[in-house]
């Protein structure tokens, strides 16, 4: 029995020492790779910036970076990268050199070949470019289109971005449609995605806010999605479409699975201004005890200003709602706009307020501004 | 009679022994190989979250970073520079002064021009009183607060009550955070909605070097222990943190780098000012709400280093430090003890907790008695030496093992940071670690269990004789490898 | 919180000495821009922008550098990043501002922080322009030469 102990042992050692050391070596060999691919990039690194700058600078012509990139393939991931990191700098005439520069059929052939690759690594690394493109010709958003598809989240939202630099809002609003109908998307990589759909184009502007309409009442789609594209709206100043989102806010019953999409709705119409929105909430408040909503409450009357939105901003203080949503109030009380102060009156708090609120509200302010239009 | 009995008893311990150090080490395993995967995930599908659009929306969080500094005369100035040049577009750096009786308040008056204000502070969660509240002139978005002297907890609760911004991010007056640490952390909000808690990789600062608030240069630590806790924190984090967060059943965030959602931080009530170690209480008290109150929710690690922190190169302070961390597991699990074993609270009670319970917080007393049971077979002549050394050897190179494979996850998936000079002497050190640095460890924590059992609810224990106890914990390194050499020549020459 | 006495020196120091700029004295050379900014590849196009006009032309990459730099070789405009290494951009502002040059540089802030409140924050610390970006170089030009005359 010892002896079979012991010689298990000796085996178990035997094997452990073995791991132990193809875990160094591999490790020391990870290690050296790594470190030698560094170096080398750094030195490239020198060598393309400089390039790149007498191209931006106007004493390399495009056609000698072609070449250049022809005959040294694997230069294109980092010149992409260097490029990249100018033009994010870069505004106008400066930018649109790059983005000329990153057209040209060597870059394009490059990531088109990755994105039809099997490997989920290389067809991100494809999506990535396409992502920096400002202007997608046909034929790239149909190779992109499938990945919408994908089963890896990630690859879904990278595709959704890259075809969001595409002229066409139809194509844009499907990849939104497509991304919005994965549940465990976020609402942040949805409002990414959303920040992308805008052109700073005026034509297109009406056309997208009716794409957008038509997702926010589609019934495929979660309706977390739907709040997220309802807030962004917002967010991204359709201001043509607030009567229709104000019309929606009428129109939503109140019931408990509704309530995140009508906090959405006020948050959103708080954002583009709409006045009209202080009559809903005053409806809403008559009936309406839950958090999400007084919240998004505040925010809106907080960014609607203006003496009603206000005014009924100050209701929030009164004790019979949580110290949290008091606080709230009390945080944007403090942080309106000082030519507000002008028609603030005392009149504004409610009777059952905090006093020890009101007073340090009072003091953050400045005694002498408060309450100046009394 | 009774020699059976003591026979049977000896086997079942020795038995006992081995399963314990069989199960820990194969669920260390285990979670070494789950953190590879997971990191490997994480890191492919890093570079497909952009989040450049978002900050010219409304849309994003804004960041309250909280600082609590007691006496940190010597590196506040630097720790604050090195918060401000956060590269963020909206946050806010709250350094709460817990009471400083040394000049830490006048070093920050000073530096950062500070003038009182009036800022509108709610009670929300209970805290000691402020002495004062404080703006800088400098910086628009710094203030700072004066408060009397609480605990690490009290500050922070503090520090909630004044913050204003959607996210809670708290960081320690002797750490260091990579500048783009809150964008890597938003990132994580955006692939996960439900996030109420994200930690990070936290590495050893000592020895590298820093040039006024920027890391400059990686280098491993010179002193002995130093080079041990580099293995020890590579340990802990990447297989430790990030393989438990990956199977849900995480219960602590380091306090040198912590977010929080801050709605849901106030929602459990706030850092929890009777804890000893108010950065395992808060997680294990964020599970708990979370899981009664049915909500979906998610913590999680960034696979990245983000926080460089100092740690003690002397024995009196590592000794207490561990002394420390140990009360406070011991206390967090003890508050929540209806948790543990409890199916209602999924994976983690059932496993993480448990194995907490038994193997993490219990395990020093079954080294004990182990160590009790090889002394007493080797005096009554029972022990076989050869079995003896060369289950220690095995033993160790077990250990070995899970070191050796955080190094080389760490090489794997980051950057080159360090020289090859330092993987060699790091791991050796991971060898050197298991003669008398691990015995004195298991000896601290025991300490800590039963400081913890005698209600010793001291935030930190005051060594009386720093000098003393330094020269035994070097006597006791001494005689230790002595006699484990002595063992070895013993058992070879038999 | 403190359990630590060691002192870690997070490099609270100045930098020893600083790199030999070849500048020509203030009295025969041209107008000197300095840009403080930790992003190379920016460095790099400005510095070959301006080498190629009638400037003189100095970088750093590190806040507390460039406030030294700034001091020794009082440039006539400075190019100002935010985010910096080293000492943050406002504080190499301020601290610009107070301190005596014979005649005061001129201060172009180009930073990436495009919120109301940042462009506020640096002209009342006594910025001469603010500039966010992505910008693009010929508006840049056009503002220092304004700025020289």
């Amino acid at each position: 029995m010892a002896s079979q102990a012991i010689d298990l042992l000796w085996i178990g050692i035997w094997l452990l020492g073995c791991i132990t050391s193809i875990l160094i070596i591999v490790a020391i060999f990870t290690r050296s790779v790594k470190k030698w691919r560094a170096e080398r990039r750094e030195s490239r690194k020198k060598e393309y910036s400089t390039i790149l700058i007498g191209y931006l600078t106007g004493n390399i012509r495009m056609d000698k970076i072609e070449q250049f990139i022809e005959n040294h393939p694997d230069s294109i991931g980092l010149m992409f990268e260097l490029s990249n990191e100018l033009q994010n700098n870069l505004r106008g005439n400066d930018k649109q050199k790059i983005q000329k520069l990153l057209s040209l059929p060597v870059f394009i052939n490059h990531y088109i070949r990755l994105i039809e690759s099997r490997s989920d690594k290389k067809v991100l690394r494809g999506l990535i470019f396409f992502r920096e493109l400002e202007w997608l010709a046909r034929g790239h958003i149909q190779k992109i289109r499938p990945l919408l598809n994908h089963k890896e989240r990630y690859i879904v939202h990278a595709a959704a971005i890259a075809i969001m630099a595409s002229e066409d809002v139809k194509d844009r609003a499907y990849a939104l449609r497509s991304l919005c109908r994965n549940k465990d998307v976020t609402r942040l990589a949805v409002y990414e995605v959303l920040y992308r759909f805008r052109k700073r184009d005026k034509e297109q502007w009406l056309d997208e806010g009716k794409h957008l309409t038509l997702l926010i009442t589609d019934p495929d789609l979660p309706i977390s999605h739907r709040t997220s594209i309802a807030i962004a709206m917002g967010g991204m100043g359709y201001y043509y479409h607030a009567r229709y989102l104000l019309d929606l806010l009428r129109n939503t019953p109140l019931d408990d699975k509704n309530v995140p999409f009508i906090a959405g709705l006020i948050e959103s119409l708080g954002m583009l201004h709409h006045p009209e929105t202080i009559l809903e909430i005053q409806r809403l408040l008559l009936s309406v005890n839950s958090v999400l909503i007084l919240r998004a409450s505040i925010h809106a009357l907080a960014k609607i200003d203006g003496k009603e939105g206000i005014e009924l901003l100050f209701h929030f203080l009164s004790q019979k709602y949580d110290l949290q949503i008091q606080v709230e109030a009390a945080i944007h009380i403090i942080n309106i706009d000082i030519l507000a102060y002008e028609w603030i009156s005392e009149t504004f708090i409610p009777d059952d307020a905090n006093p020890e609120i009101i007073r340090q509200i009072k003091a953050e302010i400045g005694n002498e501004n408060f309450l100046a239009g009394v | 009679m009774n020699a059976i009995y003591s026979i049977i008893l000896v086997d079942l311990l020795t038995w006992l022994i081995l399963g314990y150090f069989f199960v820990i080490n194969t669920v260390y395993l285990v979670l070494l190989v789950v953190s590879f995967f997971s990191t490997r995930k994480l890191n492919k599908s890093r570079d497909a979250y952009e989040i450049t659009g978002l900050f010219d929306s409304d849309l994003y969080k804004s960041v309250s970073v909280l600082l609590p500094v007691y006496n940190e005369e010597e590196n506040i100035r630097s720790t604050v520079y090195s918060l401000i040049q956060l590269d963020f577009n909206d946050f806010e750096i709250i350094v709460i002064n817990d009471g400083s009786t040394d000049n830490t308040f006048e070093i920050l008056q000073k530096e950062f021009e500070l003038f009182p204000s009036e800022r509108f502070i709610p009670e929300i969660v209970p805290h000691k009183p402020l002495k004062g509240v404080y703006k800088s002139n400098l910086f628009p978005n710094l203030i700072v607060l004066d408060k009397e002297n609480g605990k690490k907890a009290d500050a922070l609760n503090a520090g909630v009550n004044a913050s204003r911004k959607d996210v809670i991010c708290n960081v320690d007056s002797d750490s260091w955070l990579e500048p783009d640490i809150l964008k890597k952390m938003l990132r994580a909000f955006v692939e996960d909605e439900t996030s109420i808690a994200v930690g990070g990789i936290v590495r050893i600062a000592n020895g590298s070097v820093f040039e006024r608030g920027r890391l400059k240069q990686i280098l491993s630590p010179n002193s002995f222990l130093g080079k041990i806790q580099v293995v020890e924190y590579l340990r802990s984090f990447l297989f430790g943190r990030i393989g438990w967060s990956s199977v849900d059943g995480l219960i602590i965030i380091s306090g040198a780098f912590a977010v929080f959602d801050r709605t849901a931080l106030i929602e459990t009530g706030g850092y929890n000012r009777e804890s000893i170690g108010e950065d395992i209480e808060i997680v294990v008290n964020m599970h708990q709400h979370f899981i009664e109150k049915g909500k979906p929710y998610s913590m999680c690690y960034l696979p990245e280093p983000v926080c460089w922190t100092k740690v003690p190169e002397s024995w009196d302070q590592l000794a207490a430090q561990r002394n420390r961390w140990h009360r406070g597991l011991a206390d967090t699990l003890f508050k929540h003890k209806k948790m543990i074993g409890n199916p209602n609270y999924g994976w983690l009670g059932m496993f993480s907790l448990p194995f907490h319970l038994f193997f993490e917080l219990l395990g020093p007393i079954l080294e004990l008695a182990s160590y009790l049971l090889f002394f007493t077979l080797m005096i009554t002549g029972l022990l076989n030496a050869e079995f003896a050394i060369l289950f220690i050897l095995f033993a160790v190179l077990y250990g070995l093992i899970l070191s050796v494979g955080s190094i080389l996850l760490d090489e794997l998936t980051y950057k080159p940071h360090t020289r090859l000079r330092d993987v060699f002497s790091i791991t050796i050190h991971a060898v050197f670690e298991n003669f008398g640095f691990r015995q004195l460890h298991f000896w601290w924590r025991l300490r800590g269990l039963f400081d913890y059992l005698r209600r010793n609810k001291e935030w930190n224990i005051k060594d009386p004789n720093p000098t003393l106890t330094n020269a035994l914990h070097w006597g006791w390194f001494a005689a230790f490898n002595l006699f484990f050499l002595s063992l070895l020549y013993y058992g070879m020459s038999a | 919180m403190k359990t630590n006495q060691l002192t870690l020196d997070i490099g609270d120091r100045e930098p020893a000495g600083l790199p030999d700029y070849g500048i020509k004295p203030v009295s025969i050379r041209d107008p000197l821009i300095l840009m403080i900014e930790d992003n190379e590849i920016l460095l790099e196009l400005f510095n070959y922008k301006f080498k190629s006009l009638p400037y003189d032309f100095a970088t750093s990459s590190n806040g507390w550098e460039g406030l030294k730099v700034a001091k020794t070789l009082s440039p006539d405009i400075i190019l100002l990043d935010l985010v910096l290494p080293g000492l943050p951009g406002l504080s190499v502002l301020k601290s610009i501002r107070e301190a005596p040059f014979e005649v005061q540089p001129k201060i172009i802030i180009l930073s990436s922080k495009n919120r109301e409140k940042d462009i506020e924050d640096g002209f009342e610390l006594g910025a001469d322009d603010y500039m966010t970006k992505p910008f693009m170089m010929k508006e840049v030009l056009i503002r220092v030469r304004r700025l020289l005359k």
